[in-house]
């Protein structure tokens, strides 16, 4: 890296972080500290709602994603902008009306203690947890791509977040994601129009996104009834709203986002903000990789994204085979190339036919392109086992390391390393909120003092930061990190979700019984993961309607036993 | 109100947040009904845009 970007990096990173700490010194009580006073505007929420669900997984895996698979990723997010509409409704004024600091307060008001720490409890296990991917996913690929340490990285990471989020609390957070996404948003624009100029000049944008669809990079939507497929337009809107309701409606991160709002108003207009603009930036995102791709169509590709992995096979014994798949590769791509000069050719001419025909030979080329690159990653994962063979997340990184102007590789490193620490901290203030609230304050010392809880949400807080760096250092490689994370996620959120549905319309079902609803339905949830091979979005729609089932039938059973005498005939 | 518990300890959630800003709810442009309108016409329009692209570029 040069010294133009490192000072790029380091500017951008610091002067975010040093604004978020100047501007919310000494927070003077634990509800300043908590919610910040109360004092956000919609656009700084909106922006803070995007910001804390944008981590730098979104920013490496994303594109990554749609290089290998299409732009069928889009369809996780359709459900969001419905759920952001639900929500306005039916969860902001309700958490405004009982002033609540954490979303799970409400469930001790309608039900029990238990129910809200059970609740409070599975968010701590599956965002102590996500703090620790989040931290570790940016880490792990900038420490194998420009050689820093791995645990260095982590740490810095880390003790960045953990700085401004310690010290200045929700407030702090909200400031510094408001520039953050402004950074996230503005390094993807310039990532996409660097990549768009660095096409071939005969290659209009147009012919780029056609080769696109031809090599079937254009998947935006399939309307296809398919459950064992993970992303189509119905589990997209089904199970992606389900998702969004659970995530933006009671995950701690997210909720206390919008609670740090000046009015109820505010808080919707902020999370309506996030409904509007979710869905072009995810797109935006995935383009910005579909783009990358067929950019790789008229440059040699690396066999392996993973520069490491590759260097480690090629001082192995197996380096012999390595070399063999190179050359195939090279074959491969003068092949590729020379189908594709046919197909725009043809395209001049206006040929029809000539077209479908030389599209079917860059299908074929394509098809024997990933044949070659599936048995180096075979390669890859038999002698590197702990690489698993899977270099999706190093497809971008590798494009803007190796082509993108001096300056603006910082820029893009500022804004993976932006996204990592506005999720991490959004987590870190949720995680230290909820010890407090739901457990210390609650269960251990109910009466203490203000400036007491307000040192300990800041202890919690460090505590959760430096647990995450732990994991984050100690974790290793999963197969695709976005997606480790948002199975994580999907695998407690139905449950959560279902619980406060039943808090909302259950009017007859009582704590107990929703209680054992939730147990029932989490084990079923963890069952149907490990034994099916149902797409994870399903798990949010099952455990959500297990436990409204379940709970509805214990309420009707209740409600027959209550009226019963009432219906008896007199004597 | 819990149904279960009779009465909620000290530290529940009771004590909970300071008092808001304000709990007056009026969006300052059109209605919430209008605003609502808006952000699920745009996910249609967007859904019928990215079905489009799907089918030109088959």
């Amino acid at each position: 890296m040069r010294a133009l970007d490192w000072l790029v990096l380091l500017v951008t990173l610091g002067a975010i972080v040093a604004y978020g700490v100047w501007k919310t010194r000494r927070p003077r009580d634990m509800a300043s500290y908590l919610h910040g006073g109360y004092a956000d505007r919609w656009p700084t929420i909106g922006l803070a709602v995007m910001a804390t669900q944008a981590s730098a997984i979104t920013f490496l895996s994303t594109p990554g994603q749609a290089y290998t698979d299409g732009m069928r990723f889009l369809q996780f997010y359709f459900g969001l902008p419905l759920a952001m509409v639900v929500l306005s409704v039916a969860f902001v004024p309700r958490f405004y009306g009982l002033r609540v600091f954490t979303a799970y307060e409400l469930l001790e008001q309608r039900f029990d203690r238990r129910t809200r720490q059970l609740a409070a409890f599975l968010f701590l296990v599956q965002r102590g947890l996500s703090a620790g991917i989040t931290i570790y996913a940016p880490a792990i690929v900038l420490s194998t791509v420009l050689g820093w340490s791995l645990s260095l990285t982590c740490v810095a990471i880390g003790a960045l977040v953990i700085l401004y989020t310690v010290t200045g609390g929700t407030r702090a957070v909200s400031q510094t994601q408001r520039h953050q996404m402004v950074v996230m948003l503005g390094g993807m624009a310039v990532a996409f129009v660097v990549v768009v100029a660095r096409l071939p000049p005969e290659i209009s944008f147009g012919r780029a996104v056609g080769l696109a669809g031809t090599l079937g990079k254009m998947n935006i939507v399939d309307f296809s009834p398919r459950l064992d497929s993970r992303y189509t337009f119905w589990s997209g809107i089904t199970g992606g709203f389900f998702l969004a309701m659970s995530y933006f409606g009671t995950d701690q991160s997210q909720v206390q986002r919008y609670l740090s709002g000046r009015s109820i108003t505010e808080s919707r207009l902020g999370l309506l903000f996030n409904g509007l603009l979710k869905v072009p930036m995810q797109f935006l995102i995935l383009f910005v990789g579909v783009m990358v791709f067929v950019f790789h169509q008229f440059q040699p590709t690396p066999i392996f994204f993973n520069p490491a992995a590759l260097a480690a096979v090629r001082a192995s014994p197996r380096a012999g085979e390595l070399r063999a798949l190179e050359v195939s590769q090279h074959q491969v791509f003068a092949r590729q190339q020379a189908a594709i000069s046919r197909w725009e050719g043809a395209l001049d001419r206006r040929d029809d036919g000539a077209v479908r025909a030389a599209a079917d030979d860059v299908r074929r080329a394509q098809a024997d392109t990933v044949a070659v690159r599936d048995r180096a990653r075979r390669l890859v994962a038999a002698t590197v086992p702990r690489d698993k063979g899977n270099d999706t997340d190093y497809v971008f990184i590798s494009f803007v390391m190796k082509n993108l102007p001096r300056g603006l590789v910082g820029l893009l490193l500022a804004v993976i390393l932006c996204a990592a620490m506005s999720s991490t901290a959004s987590e870190l203030t949720a995680l230290g909120q909820t010890t407090l609230v739901d457990f210390y304050k609650r269960s251990l010392r109910p009466d203490a003092s203000d400036r007491h809880y307000l040192r300990v949400a800041q202890v919690a807080t460090a505590a959760w930061g430096v647990l995450a760096v732990l994991f984050a250092a100690l974790a290793s490689m999963v197969d695709n990190l976005i997606q480790a994370v948002n199975i994580l996620g999907s695998l407690f959120y139905g449950t959560i979700l279902g619980l406060f549905l039943v808090a909302f319309y259950g009017k007859r079902v009582r704590a107990g019984a929703v209680f054992a609803a939730a147990i029932i339905s989490e084990a079923a949830v963890i069952t149907v993961w490990l034994a099916t091979d149902i797409g994870f979005l399903w798990f949010n729609v099952i455990g959500c309607a297990l436990v409204v089932a379940i709970s509805g039938l214990s309420g009707r059973a209740r409600g027959a036993v209550s009226v019963a005498p009432d219906r008896s005939p007199p004597r | 109100m819990p149904t279960d518990d009779a009465a909620p300890p000290p530290g529940a959630p009771r004590a909970g947040g300071a008092p808001r800003g304000e709990m007056h709810d009026a969006p300052p442009f059109a209605s919430w009904r209008a605003i609502y309108v808006v952000v699920l016409a745009a996910l249609a329009a967007q859904v019928a845009l990215y079905a489009a692209l799907t089918a030109i570029y088959r």
